[in-house]
């Protein structure tokens, strides 16, 4: 199957500093890819320049294409990639408004407005991020009030609800604890066959469970890419040995 | 404890208790020679005696100062938020956005007496408008920008960026955002600006001198007619000297009164947004 997504020799800078050096790679559709690398190797970057929202940074520079569905993506306006190319970030940042108001944010500008299918689409994407059933008796209570693992996957239901073809997670649980963290897991899991998901994590354990595809990023580039299975246990490059034995990350 | 952070301690409270000291003082004072003229005669009539403002009221220069204060708030308020706006939301040239600061750091430092020129200059003279609330209110409204794009700009940079980055990463555009997360986030500051701004523009006195303000009218129903303002009637009673002074106290007392009031009610309201905002 052909890549959902393809990037060739990407480059990106903030002012003088560059961060991204010719990365280049292939992202599978309806896969989980995990990017794994050290501190400052660029992977949030790398997120930002594929959803577009680099753009908005005054002193970012771009160069390189990202191709989504064979599509230059920097023909897209911005609007139109952030529909297609979600994102999640690091800190669960809901609304301070009810769950169901959160939920129907984004389908609202979108037009939607029947109360029936706004309410069909709150229940489907809840019930996709594995949270339907603990908050569908009070939609109405402030999403403020919801613990971080709640809020996390509320995060995710609606960025779902702008229905992307792809999901991109910048560690997006970096600040749960393991319950919360192995109920995201599994909401991933389930996602993969309707989106393609790239996500950006620390935890080495976490990619090994749930990707199908790990990449190694250090300097703005890209050392190994491959299929779970050869990039955990038979890794070709010195620093995709050093990065999973814990030498350095 | 350390001498020094003793006498540091000595000074700080020694200066609040001093600044507290003077402010109550001057409410104080002002509202004890001022409260004794305060009738609904003299809030409602038109100054009147053989010097002017000796008996009657301030009913005039109460509806004068209101109809500038808002017409220097449509002038000025709206091009001041315009302007935030786009400095924080749209601006992408740091050159750009240097350029506003320094356009609205030199408006602050004009004098207001040389905004009341320029409007005299241009609008009264040049334009043939005549001395009219209009041309008051322009100069009013250059003087109040700066003050109130400073705090609309304030207001809209203490939204977090997380949750307007939130609303874009959604595909939503940067009017959906400042509609539905943006405005309602900083709507309590805003309209606190808003009527601050109106408190400021209403103590003026410089701008007003010699294009709107006069000494006696009516209350207005135009903006196209010369007014009587508080601050204008004000310095006027003073300097007739102790016949006018009652008045004057009246009349001090009822702009601080409304000054007072307004700050109250701005803050009070900033802050009842900010938590319904964070309760909804």
């Amino acid at each position: 199957m052909a890549p959902i997504i393809e990037i060739k020799d990407l480059r990106a800078a903030y002012g003088k500093k560059q961060v991204l050096n010719g990365f280049s790679m292939d992202i599978a559709q309806n896969k989980i890819t995990a990017i794994l690398g050290p501190s400052g190797c660029g992977k949030t970057t790398l997120l930002h320049c594929l959803n577009g929202s680099i753009r908005s940074e005054a002193d970012a520079s771009v160069s390189g294409h990202i191709f989504l569905q064979g599509t230059d993506t920097a023909a897209l306006h911005s609007q139109q990639l952030h529909r297609r190319i979600g994102i999640v970030f690091q800190t669960p940042t809901v609304f301070p408004f009810s769950i169901y108001k959160n939920m129907t944010y984004c389908a609202k500008y979108n037009g939607i407005r029947n109360p029936r299918e706004l309410r069909r689409l709150t229940e489907e994407k809840l019930t996709m991020a594995g949270l339907w059933d603990e908050v569908k008796d009070d939609l109405s209570e402030n999403a403020m009030h919801l613990s971080g693992g709640q809020q996390q996957r509320l995060c995710i239901a609606r960025a779902l609800t702008a229905d992307p073809e792809v999901l991109l997670l910048d560690e997006p649980c970096s600040a749960l604890d393991a319950a919360s963290t192995a109920a995201i897991e599994q909401m991933l899991l389930s996602l993969k066959s309707k989106y393609t998901i790239v996500i950006v994590t620390h935890n080495i354990a976490q990619a090994q469970r749930i990707c199908d595809y790990a990449a190694l990023m250090d300097q703005g580039q890209l050392i190994e890419y491959a299929e779970r299975d050869a990039f955990f246990r038979h890794p070709q490059e010195e620093r995709t040995k050093a990065f999973l034995g814990g030498i350095y990350g | 404890m350390h001498l020094r952070e003793k006498l540091a301690k000595l000074w700080a409270y020694g200066s609040m208790a001093l600044v507290a000291a003077v402010i109550i003082f001057l409410f104080g004072y002002i509202f004890q020679e001022g409260c004794q003229t305060l009738t609904w005669e003299f809030l409602t009539q038109p100054p009147g005696g053989t010097v002017l403002g000796s008996t009657g009221g301030i009913g005039p220069a109460i509806a004068g100062s209101l109809w500038f204060a808002g017409m220097a708030l449509v002038i000025g308020g709206i091009p001041a938020i315009a302007c935030a706006v786009y400095a924080v939301y749209f601006c992408r040239k740091k050159g750009v956005f240097r350029l506003i600061r320094g356009v609205m750091q030199s408006i602050s430092g004009i004098p207001s007496i040389v905004l009341g020129l320029f409007a005299y200059s241009l609008f009264v003279r040049i334009l043939g408008l005549g001395r009219c609330i209009l041309s008051g209110s322009i100069g009013l409204g250059v003087m109040i920008l700066p003050f109130m794009e400073v705090r609309a700009e304030k207001a809209f940079l203490e939204v977090p960026k997380s949750m307007v980055d939130s609303s874009y990463a959604l595909g939503c555009s940067r009017f959906y955002t400042f509609q539905k997360i943006i405005l309602p986030y900083c709507k309590g500051e805003l309209i606190s600006a808003v009527i601050l701004g109106g408190c400021y523009a209403m103590g003026a006195t410089a701008p007003l001198m010699f294009t709107g303000a006069v000494a006696y009218a009516k209350s207005p129903t135009s903006i196209m007619e010369p007014a009587m303002a508080l601050p204008m009637h004000l310095y006027l009673l003073v300097s007739q000297g102790q016949a006018s002074m009652p008045a004057a106290y009246g009349t001090a007392c009822v702009m601080m009164g409304i000054i007072f009031v307004s700050n109250l009610a701005a803050t009070q309201y900033a802050r009842r947004c900010r938590a319904k905002w964070h309760q909804s």
